[in-house]
């Protein structure tokens, strides 16, 4: 689960789960499609897909705001401090 | 507001007067805690059981219970923030006047304890934060919005009580951990007392003009902040900082213990026995 090109797979295919089919650009909180008990689930998601917890200051709402934005900030950056924890 | 509530806020705050307290003063802070002993009862932490953490050396399974601590004593902190906060905005608004006494005593409370766990915390670990994150709702009436804060109160309140009444007579625990769980039980039984008796009656003073919808959200919103609650008891950190591997799969195999699910089937039972009680929930809400 930790290979960074895994993830953004693993992250749809958990959404999809929840939401129904949705494109990387869809609003999840906006359109009310994730609600705050599958937000701190995702938060958990996300942690054991980078192997490391999020910090305090990353827990705000526009960052999880669609699949897009959340492989930006929470992939991209692991990918980027892969071995830097 | 009913003269019945008034009488018990009336009540409430003499108690408080007489058990006013200097709370910089009333606990002690070794420079150390003794590793051998326990910070939290084993059969309260929630991988107890596993065997992941059953097979840990007893200097092991004493850290492990440092670290279930300071995560009990930090979901202590934000929930208590939250409350703070909730309290400050309605302290002065003419709709609470006949209990303000009362909340003004609340506030002083809530924040000491806040001083002891964070004071426990940043001694002796950290705090660890908070996975909750709140997300705009739809606006409820004034009426409701007052009813789901005080009854989300009730609810956090009732079930850290729980823990709190079991580890602050625990003679196996620290002396410290042991008397900041006492002395946080003996504030919450009264706002308990309170919280059970101002969530009836907002209750009762607002539902007749309340929708459907809006009964509907309210329960709603209650069960999944009972979630919520439920899950800060299953955190990952607690693991990894004990240093077992693996912290996200104990953590789902800790929630999913019989010994788990009995656990919290037994604390949440008698609160959300009460909200049904009033009408507030249809039907029990599983935790």
């Amino acid at each position: 689960m930790n290979g960074a090109t895994s993830r953004p797979a693993a992250l749809r295919e958990w959404i999809n789960q929840r939401a129904g089919p949705v494109a990387d650009d869809t609003p999840l909180i906006a359109n009310r499609l994730i609600d705050s008990l599958q937000l701190m689930e995702l938060v958990l998601f996300i942690e054991e897909l980078t192997d490391r917890p999020l910090r305090a200051e990353q827990l705000v709402p526009d960052a999880f705001s669609d699949i897009e934005t959340i492989c930006r900030r929470f992939f991209d950056e692991a990918a980027h401090t892969e071995g830097n924890p | 507001m009913g003269q019945t509530l008034t009488a018990v806020a009336d009540r409430l705050t003499d108690l408080s007067r007489q058990r006013f307290m200097d709370p910089y003063q009333r606990v002690g802070w070794p420079p150390v805690l003794d590793p051998t002993d326990w910070q939290f009862a084993p059969e309260l932490m929630a991988g107890w059981g596993l065997p992941a953490v059953a097979e840990l050396s007893p200097e092991a399974q004493k850290k492990l219970s440092l670290c279930e601590a300071l995560n009990f004593f930090s979901l202590n902190i934000h929930g208590e923030k939250l409350l703070l906060q909730g309290l400050a905005r309605r302290l002065h608004e003419p709709r609470f006047r006949q209990v303000s006494g009362y909340l003004q005593h609340f506030i002083d409370e809530e924040n000491r304890h806040l001083h002891w766990f964070g004071e426990f915390c940043r001694r002796y670990g950290r705090i660890y934060p908070s996975r909750h994150i709140a997300l705009a709702a739809e606006p409820l009436p004034e009426g409701a919005e007052d009813f789901l804060f005080f009854a989300r109160i009730l609810v956090f309140e009732e079930i850290v009580d729980a823990y709190n009444a079991r580890l602050g007579r625990d003679e196996r625990l620290s002396p410290t951990a042991r008397l900041i769980n006492r002395l946080h039980h003996e504030d919450e039984v009264r706002h308990r007392a309170f919280g059970r008796h101002l969530v009836r009656q907002l209750w009762v003073d607002g539902v007749k003009d309340w929708p459907q919808a809006v009964r509907s959200a309210l329960g709603q919103r209650l069960g999944a902040w009972l979630q919520a609650v439920w899950r800060g008891f299953y955190n990952p950190d607690v693991y990894r900082d004990a240093g077992l591997s693996q912290p996200h799969a104990l953590m789902r195999a800790a929630w999913d213990t019989p010994a788990a699910r009995a656990l919290r089937h037994a604390v949440t039972t008698p609160v959300t026995g009460f909200l049904e009680r009033i009408g507030a929930f249809a039907h029990e809400v599983a935790a």
